[in-house]
């Protein structure tokens, strides 16, 4: 073998089998931001368990040509996409951690002041408000449902309606909600106060009634069975979710509820996090899409706290007992955070105002309202 | 402690919205970049995820035909829909039909046309043997997808207004199949080919206003939650009636019982929460003193509940006080004082105060 053979044969080497002749200014950014959700994530702690997993996930599908998010010759998926296929764009995953959430959940407060519910439901408005809004950036209706229901501040349904309906902008969408979930304390507090006296914020809530174990046991069969009915759609979701709930009331599953709540839960979000990450290659990532989708998912968290306070003050016109405006900002589904806004803005009026478990209430509501809205969009393009 | 820790998570969650900037502000940035795009035309693999990246291009519709006898069905997945639907067509006088094919939107295009408006394909249909030639032929296209505001537009090239309404008869046929029904003339304005030769080519496509449709279904959609959970609330109200009086009753019974047993010198219980860990807790105690030692958590529950039944007679004792009366004059009525125990000591105060942070961290979900 000459000389000149042999430097043919490096150069091939070099270049179709290392990385670096193929990187792309796109991939060097996508690495940077890779490596920024990563440092949000280990050293400000910011939503870790999710923010780690999908940095990681960014920061590795953006070398070039490693084999983890197409596939094979042959058509076998590589390791990424084999989590992506079979655990998000299968709705596995997000139906698994609703699984999970019903394990965690106590319905109490909310069963307790049913109507709640209703401001659970006022506080979707941000989610159709910003579904017209993209539109009119020439998103589709399928890509504006996905958009929409950032606003409903649930991760988990944000993530099952995206892969469902707009799979290509299901990073960007993930990465919106989970963000300005984080930021629900600075969001929020300047909305709150734009949109109540002081006197309103002063308003002191009825002790919630005492609700039985077995009340709080039957409240999965009975939410399940009257949404089912008028929402098939959200099957997956709400199914799961009342399951675990179930499981955690019924008390004689306990290590069921105990897999569901912690192991299950961390396992699957393990892969939702790195599969979430990796759909976010250069190539795809990098366009005004999710510009547009981070713009306007603040517009729909501050739109979606706005309905659910002027919820409350419409549903005070009617009601004897007043219910503090406050409590409406907690119909966004981001549990507990945003009811810990809305008591701490409270004791902020009155210090001896404890709100949290009024606040509770439409913040539960905020879950299944966000679920409902899925639900419906889904239906919608069916 | 808890203003502190506001404090920080409030600058906290700003230095998180300052690293959010950065990253859209290096996004349009780079979006300003020319370079940008050439980097990407570069990569095979990137060429075809760009175009994956348009949502319209992923919802175009590949309709497939299928013939059977004298009608064409086209099987396609239409834009804004997870599910298939079939448009049939079908000659009904006037002629034979020959071909229906697909055809792409960007043949057609023009700036007046919004494609969003057009859910479905573009179809090519060849109609033959018009006889007498010049006469007119009669297609009849449905499907369960089109509805009563479902149009036929006409696309002809050689006009100087290529995109024109066909003028259909919408009509509702069996079930919820509606029936777009057109007169075409060989050699009129909807036959493409422009000359009268007994064969039509029929170019267009059903036509639904996308943002009536976008505007209408958000409002009933928007209201449509309400509605479901307004239901949900309506069943949780009355299951909530039903279990009050249940428990109320349950109460009575076994408030009767006790006070059968021991007399009337007997302390009522100060609500219907005590019951069940009182008896919880005697349950307990007896069941310890007859079998193995607890493990730790099941004593600690015991605890739990024996703080919990001593809070309450506290409150329950001090709450008929009078001295405690005297202090709170300020809260004259009974209903008041339950409401806000707060106001009464700085003992209850604390306990309150603890409690209540027990049951936020009960609600911690950081997992999600």
């Amino acid at each position: 073998m000459s000389w000149s053979q042999v430097l043919e044969l490096i150069q091939n080497i070099l270049i179709s089998q290392t990385g670096l002749p193929h990187i792309t200014w796109g991939q060097l950014v996508m690495l940077f931001i890779g490596l920024l959700f990563l440092y949000m994530a280990i050293a400000k702690e910011y939503e870790p368990l999710l923010l780690l997993p999908i940095g990681f996930g960014i920061f590795l599908v953006n070398f070039p040509i490693t084999p983890l998010m197409g596939f094979t010759e042959h058509g076998t998926p590589e390791l990424i996409r084999v989590f992506y296929k079979y655990g998000v764009e299968w709705e596995v995953i997000p139906c698994v951690i609703f699984l999970g959430l019903g394990a965690m959940t106590d319905f109490g407060p909310l069963i307790a002041n049913p109507k709640t519910l209703l401001i659970g439901a006022g506080a979707q408005l941000g989610v159709f408000v910003t579904y017209i809004g993209v539109l009119f950036f020439g998103f589709t209706l399928k890509e504006a449902a996905s958009v929409g229901i950032i606003g409903g501040a649930d991760g988990p349904t944000t993530i099952y309606l995206t892969a469902k309906l707009a799979p290509h902008l299901l990073g960007a969408n993930a990465l919106a909600a989970y963000s300005y979930m984080a930021m629900v304390p600075l969001i929020q507090p300047p909305i709150m106060r734009l949109m109540t006296t002081d006197a309103q914020r002063k308003i002191k809530m009825r002790q919630l009634r005492y609700v039985s174990p077995r009340e709080k046991l039957l409240f999965p069969l009975i939410a399940c069975t009257l949404i089912l009915l008028l929402i098939p759609a959200v099957a997956p979701l709400m199914g799961m979710f009342m399951l675990g709930n179930l499981m955690r009331e019924s008390g004689v599953v306990k290590r069921l509820s105990d897999t569901a709540q912690n192991s299950l839960m961390n396992i699957v979000t393990i892969f939702l996090g790195l599969s979430v990450g990796a759909t976010m290659q250069a190539e795809v990532f990098l366009n005004w899409k999710p510009l547009m989708i981070f713009v306007f998912g603040l517009l729909d968290f501050i739109v979606c706290t706005f309905g659910g306070i002027i919820t409350v003050h419409i549903m005070n016109m009617f009601l004897k007992e007043k219910m503090n405006p406050l409590i409406g900002s907690a119909g966004v589904s981001a549990v507990p955070m945003a009811a810990r806004v809305a008591h701490s803005e409270g004791l902020k009026a009155d210090p001896s105002n404890w709100l949290l478990m009024h606040a509770m209430g439409p913040n539960l509501a905020g879950v299944i309202g966000s679920a409902a809205a899925a639900g419906m969009f889904i239906a919608m393009f069916q | 402690m808890i203003i502190q820790h506001k404090a920080t998570k409030s600058i906290a969650s700003r230095r998180w919205l300052i690293c959010l900037s950065l990253i859209v502000s290096t996004f349009v940035f780079l979006l300003l970049q020319p370079e940008l795009p050439a980097a990407y035309a570069s990569s095979k693999d990137a060429k075809k995820s760009s175009a994956a990246v348009s949502g319209q291009e992923l919802e175009k519709p590949k309709p497939v035909f299928t013939k059977i006898d004298e009608t064409i069905s086209a099987k396609l997945i239409p834009r804004a829909k997870s599910t298939s639907v079939i448009i049939d067509f079908n000659v009904s006088k006037g002629g034979k039909l020959i071909d229906v094919k697909g055809m792409d939107f960007e043949k057609a295009a023009r700036p007046e046309v919004d494609i969003k408006n057009y859910k479905s394909s573009l179809f090519i249909v060849e109609i033959g043997d018009v006889l007498p030639v010049g006469s007119d032929a009669t297609l009849s296209i449905s499907s369960d997808f089109f509805s009563s505001g479902t149009e036929y537009r006409v696309f002809n090239e050689k006009l100087p207004q290529p995109w024109f309404n066909s003028e259909c008869h919408n009509v509702a046929s069996k079930g919820r199949v509606r029936e777009l029904i057109i007169s075409i003339k060989d050699g009129g304005p909807f036959d493409s080919d422009g000359e009268a030769n007994g064969s039509i080519t029929f170019v267009g496509g059903p036509r639904d206003s996308f943002w009536g449709y976008a505007l209408g279904t958000l409002f009933i959609r928007f209201f449509g939650i309400f509605l479901v959970l307004s239901v949900l609330m309506a069943g949780m109200m009355l299951s909530g009636v039903i279990f009050s009086r249940i428990e109320a009753k349950k109460s009575q019974k076994e408030s009767d019982d006790t006070s059968n047993l021991s007399g009337s010198d007997v302390i009522e219980p100060a609500s219907a929460e005590l019951e069940e860990p009182q008896e919880e807790a005697v349950a307990g105690a007896e069941s310890s003193q007859e079998e193995e030692p607890q493990p730790f958590e099941s004593q600690v529950d015991d605890y739990e509940i024996a703080a919990a039944i001593a809070t309450a007679l506290h409150l329950h004792f001090q709450r008929r006080s009078p001295s405690v009366a005297a202090e709170s004059q300020d809260f004259p009525t009974t209903a008041s004082r339950i409401i806000c125990p707060v106001q009464t000591n700085t003992w209850s105060n604390d306990g309150r105060t603890q409690m209540m942070r027990d049951r936020q961290m009960s609600f911690n979900r950081t997992n999600r």
